[in-house]
């Protein structure tokens, strides 16, 4: 497993693009819950010191998941519908570890205040994202216009390219 | 509230205690209020994100285009993709719907199912012409079709400045509570 900038070192194009994608601002993230079953919701994801992060409220049930179980998928959002759409699907996979080092909290918190986004809430739960794997699929969409919207062509099935990157 | 009877057991592959679950249309009879904003939500932005569980035990997520097929919420897959073999060795899984930011004032849904593998050729024929309806398209060949059987459904979204949820279950009905965020 390896840290986000490890990462980036290694496919710094695709890192790029990722992160763009992760900040859209909302990505999803999946874990395990107490019976086994998979949990979805959506987060932003913290990027602070070339390190990946997500923090997860107090209150929430779903912060004993990762201490339980530390297996996490994180996977963007398709952006919206447009002139230019090409689906872009970033999905990263790993072990969460909890982080309880003020320091580390603190740089969170100033990254992302430095992007206009709320501090950290003091009881928050920080877990920093180690990377095993990386998935991309990329598929390539002929759009049409109806209206002021933009679709993808109907009678198309676009055809998928997809790419594994693995940690060392 | 579903009437007696109404929902089923569901016997999963682990061989755990089965949920009671429910079809959609048997949910959208029960809460025909959430029922159509779900379905408002899910036709709106035409995916879903399915959360299902690999081989190791570990969440995997992808997105699948999902329709309603005569009162089942459906998704069809690749033949033989992974999220395909996921659902079919273990079907707990979740269907969520997308949101695009913090606020978005539809919210989410969270719908807990268990997924089963359609193989009746009459249903597969219906969800090829539902499919074809929308999207002038169609699987030809072999494909995975997966109807999500509904254990539980839960609504989430800011207004007021506070956070609603709403959940839905076959033994206990609407239940709804109201946070600050």
């Amino acid at each position: 497993m390896v840290t986000w900038t490890e990462f980036a070192k290694a496919e710094p194009k695709l890192a790029g693009r990722g992160l763009e994608h992760l900040k859209i601002p909302i990505a999803y993230f999946a874990t395990v819950r107490k019976d086994g079953s998979p949990r979805l919701h959506p987060l932003s994801p913290l990027f602070a010191d070339g390190r990946l992060f997500v923090a997860i409220t107090a209150s929430a049930p779903r912060r004993h998941d990762l201490v339980r179980s530390p297996r996490y998928s994180l996977h963007t959002l398709p952006p919206d519908l447009g002139p230019d759409y090409d689906e872009f699907e970033f999905n990263v996979t790993g072990s969460a570890r909890r982080v309880t080092e003020a320091a580390t909290a603190e740089a969170v918190s100033d990254a992302e205040q430095a992007r206009s986004r709320p501090r950290l809430n003091d009881d928050d739960w920080l877990f920093e994202l180690d990377i095993e794997m990386v998935l991309t699929t990329t598929w390539k969409i002929e759009m049409v216009k109806t209206g002021d919207q933009w679709f993808p062509k109907a009678g198309v099935e676009p055809q998928p390219t997809r790419r594994v990157w693995r940690a060392p | 509230m579903v009437s007696e009877g109404r929902g089923r057991a569901s016997a999963d592959a682990a061989g755990m205690e089965g949920a009671v679950v429910v079809t959609w249309a048997e949910f959208a009879e029960a809460a025909p209020d959430l029922a159509a904003a779900g379905l408002e939500r899910i036709k709106r932005s035409e995916i879903v994100l399915v959360g299902s569980l690999r081989k190791d035990g570990s969440p995997r997520i992808s997105p699948v285009e999902s329709d309603i097929v005569d009162g089942d919420l459906m998704a069809g897959m690749m033949w033989q993709s992974k999220k395909a073999l996921d659902l079919v060795r273990d079907p707990r899984c979740v269907v969520h719907t997308t949101v695009h930011d913090r606020m978005d004032a539809m919210g989410e849904f969270k719908i807990r199912c268990r997924a089963a593998d359609v193989q009746d050729p009459k249903k597969r024929d219906r969800y090829g012409e539902v499919l074809f309806a929308r999207i002038d398209w169609r699987p030809e060949g072999q494909f995975h079709l997966f109807s999500f059987d509904i254990e539980s459904v839960t609504h989430l979204h800011y207004g007021d400045l506070k956070k609603h949820f709403t959940m839905w279950t076959p033994g206990s009905g609407l239940v709804t509570r109201v946070e600050d965020p």
